[in-house]
């Protein structure tokens, strides 16, 4: 039982630590949107 | 065009440095720019540390001392601690708008290619060309990216980034000499394009 909760911790972290890096990574390059005329893209 | 070009995806992760202090005080995480200005406008940041995520803050152009080949200089820890309601404003109502895969089009109808990167001249924050993949009858070498010079002002228009007709003869596949490339065609636009 302890072994199950154990592990179900140690996937829940691994998990979590993914999510977290994927945010931290995405970063791109964005373009504003223009204030006025034009088209929104 | 005589300051250092950088593609917007190298300054992606590069710590911001305070003067001041000599302290990391975030990471770079998105570029922000007009295209209709054609000029950098700042970055969203991430905070700093390892299982640290993005921060609230923004950091405007205006704030930055410097930008080099492997961190972004600050003044102060205020540059990313004050509140830059305007470009936190921009970021909100575009945070969705990625220009890496989009398809740039002259206004005479041809498709050049897909955005993979965006030029810029980090000493002004003019964004000077982008780089593309795409059409192979334009690369001077096979397989190498295209690299196209764009007007100071520049259209928006769909998911399309629109450019004159006239820049296919600057074209270039290397930043080396680009910046050459870009004043040659920027000189040769009719006045106020």
């Amino acid at each position: 039982m302890l072994i199950a909760v154990i592990l179900i911790l140690i996937v829940v972290a691994l998990v979590a630590f993914v999510v977290i890096q994927r945010r931290r990574r995405a970063g791109g390059i964005i373009v504003a949107k223009p204030k006025r005329g034009g088209s929104s893209q | 065009m005589s300051g250092l070009l950088f593609r917007a995806t190298d300054l992606n992760g590069l710590p911001v440095v305070s003067i001041d202090s000599g302290e990391a005080l975030a990471d770079v995480k998105d570029i922000v720019y007009s295209a209709e200005k054609s000029a950098l406008l700042g970055f969203t940041l991430n905070k700093r540390g390892f299982l640290a995520g993005p921060m609230k803050n923004v950091l405007a152009y205006a704030d930055v001392a410097a930008i080099g080949r492997d961190a972004v200089m600050v003044k102060s820890e205020a540059a990313v601690t004050k509140k830059a309601d305007a470009l936190v404003a921009v970021v909100d109502e575009s945070s969705a708008r990625n220009v890496i895969g989009n398809d740039v089009l002259t206004d005479g109808g041809q498709r050049l290619g897909t955005v993979i990167d965006v030029v810029i001249e980090v000493t002004s924050g003019d964004i000077v060309g982008y780089e593309l993949t795409g059409d192979a009858t334009l690369q001077a070498h096979a397989g190498r990216p295209l690299l196209i010079p764009i007007p100071a002002t520049l259209a928006v228009s769909g998911t399309a980034l629109m450019v004159p007709a006239g820049v296919e003869p600057f074209i270039r596949d290397d930043l080396s000499g680009f910046g050459a490339a870009v004043d040659e065609f920027r000189a040769q636009l009719p006045e106020g394009a």
